[in-house]
């Protein structure tokens, strides 16, 4: 969480901002499907005017399929990902409420809240998170940190000194609002830090403005989104106020999960086999925007590092 | 390919969700609309040769079009035959207003980006429009990191002295010009937890780095 990047990110989102309509991305493929003496040469062409619709051509079998056009406005895309930009660059209080539901199975739907106050532009924050499991994050000089609470269910983390009740997380580990449970139970495979949130944003294939928005003290505007990623889609909607802020950000998340079974045999690899298609649910509201937030990190004497995740997994790898 | 039908559905979904994204990479490294969409579709051309190789293995499509659009890039920056549109020239158009300013603004920008090497442009845009990774930009430009970070801050440094003032224009919001890059957080996995019963993670979309093109 950095304000320098983001300003780039910012100044970058702002230089592709003024896309013309009317681009035909699969018109080279296309032309390639038409017969050799009909195939369209190469060249730059003018600009279109507003409206116009890039229109299939050509005989191919293709024709009427490739007629895929850049179909977001220019402005809705930018404002999201600018949107994202300036909130991943300030301070705010955050409320999510969580769900993920397997289709198959025993259809078990669990549900987790956290609550949260993050200071972006130092890279600090706080949340809380109760539900199938409860514990505190605190991020701060770069790392993460967690504190389970006593009798928590479903946590295993290795056994480790009672007067270290933090623990320091490898770079680059995140966080899930539900956990990954045993016996075929569900999973929440959606992250509860602001910038894994927020970075959905910054990643979205399509954005569609779906009109105004509103909520406690703010106007704005409401945007659609998706964002595909190898098994997995995201998709919801995004509230802006007119200061460019995020407001609300709901998104449900459908992916393919893999099962990690333990390894046959010591020293060998885990199992991985195809498992069911999960679909999580996060509503997130941000607000007090400028609140500051007094976080720093745990005491060192208070925090035990630990060397991997999979040491809080119990399985031996 | 031809008359599989299941091939150009799912690549012409995959077009209509990431299209725009690559098309906005696209024309920050080439300056302009018409060379961004030139740059993209010729390397759609490629992607669909490979799709069917790419979606039977369950590869990252969005990470092999990246690796096609880098590389044809730089082979056309080599070999200079594309004409490059004079950056002042702006089309006709429904520009007006709130609309013109946005434009002239981020043609500014682009203009900046231009003077900067086409190394320093692609690690800038890599960097921090497609948030990037170091080790998967080294990967993407056939360099180390240690030279992806250099690239890097020379090229903060010199779009700094190329928009010295554009801080004060509004859109940008923030600190301009920012300082130098700081390493950022990684990645999101799923944090596991349980006992020996097997555990569930999702399908991870990691980049195989796969593309067709010359260097």
């Amino acid at each position: 969480m950095n304000g320098t990047d983001e300003d780039v990110e910012t100044m970058l989102v702002t230089g592709s901002s003024d896309m013309p309509p009317g681009i035909d991305l699969l018109r080279g493929v296309r032309d390639r499907q038409a017969p050799a003496r009909r195939r369209a040469r190469y060249r730059m062409r003018a600009l279109a005017s507003a409206g116009a619709v890039a229109v299939a051509g050509g005989g191919a079998v293709l024709a009427t399929t490739l007629t895929a056009t850049v179909a977001s406005a220019p402005s809705a895309f930018a404002a999201v990902t600018a949107a994202a930009a300036k909130t991943s660059a300030e301070s705010f209080q955050m409320t999510m409420d969580a769900s993920t539901t397997q289709p198959t199975g025993n259809g078990k739907k669990l549900s987790a809240r956290v609550t949260g106050e993050f200071d972006m532009s130092r890279g600090v924050g706080e949340e809380s998170v109760t539900g199938p499991w409860q514990f505190q994050v605190r991020y701060a000089d770069h790392n993460t940190y967690v504190h389970t609470d006593p009798g928590s269910p479903q946590v295993v983390f290795p056994a480790g000194d009672p007067a270290k009740p933090w623990w320091e997380l490898p770079t680059g580990t995140p966080l899930t609002s539900t956990p990954i449970a045993a016996t075929g139970d569900q999973v929440g495979q959606m992250p509860i830090s602001p910038d894994a949130l927020l970075g959905l944003l910054k990643s979205a294939g399509t954005v569609t403005d779906e009109g105004s928005a509103s909520g406690p003290g703010w106007t704005g505007t409401k945007y659609g989104f998706s964002v595909t990623e190898a098994k997995s889609t995201a998709s919801g909607y995004v509230d802006v106020d007119r200061q460019g802020q995020v407001r609300d950000l709901v998104t449900t998340l459908t992916s393919q999960a893999i099962v990690v079974s333990p390894p046959l045999a010591p020293a060998t690899k885990p199992v991985e086999s195809p498992g069911p298609t999960l679909t999580s649910t996060e509503s997130v509201t941000f607000g007090d925007f400028g609140t500051p937030v007094p976080v720093s990190a745990p005491p060192a004497s208070e925090v035990d590092q630990l060397k991997s995740p999979a040491a809080m997994s119990g399985l031996g790898w | 390919m031809p008359g599989d039908d299941g091939v150009e559905e799912s690549f012409t979904a995959f077009v209509r969700a990431s299209g725009e994204r690559h098309l906005r990479v696209a024309v920050l490294l080439t300056g302009d609309w018409h060379a961004a969409e030139d740059l993209v579709q010729a390397s759609l051309v490629k992607l669909y040769r490979a799709w069917p190789r790419v979606d039977q293995v369950g590869g990252d499509p969005d990470a092999y079009l990246r690796r096609i659009i880098v590389n044809t890039h730089r082979s056309w920056w080599r070999a200079r035959w594309r004409r490059e549109a004079p950056a002042a020239q702006l089309p006709d158009g429904p520009w007006r207003g709130e609309d013109a300013d946005q434009r002239a603004l981020a043609v500014s920008i682009r203009q900046a980006l231009g003077r900067l090497s086409s190394k320093q442009r692609a690690v800038l845009v890599l960097r921090y429009f497609e948030d990037l990774p170091e080790a998967e930009i080294a990967s993407l430009l056939g360099c180390s990191p240690g030279t992806v970070k250099t690239h890097a801050h020379r090229g903060l440094r010199a779009l700094r002295a190329e928009l010295g003032g554009l801080g004060e224009l509004d859109g940008l919001g923030g600190q301009w010009p920012p300082g130098d890059p700081p390493t950022g957080a990684g990645p999101a996995v799923p944090m596991s937890a349980g006992d020996r019963d097997p555990v569930f993670s999702t399908a991870n979309g990691k980049s195989t780095g796969e593309g067709s093109d010359s260097r």
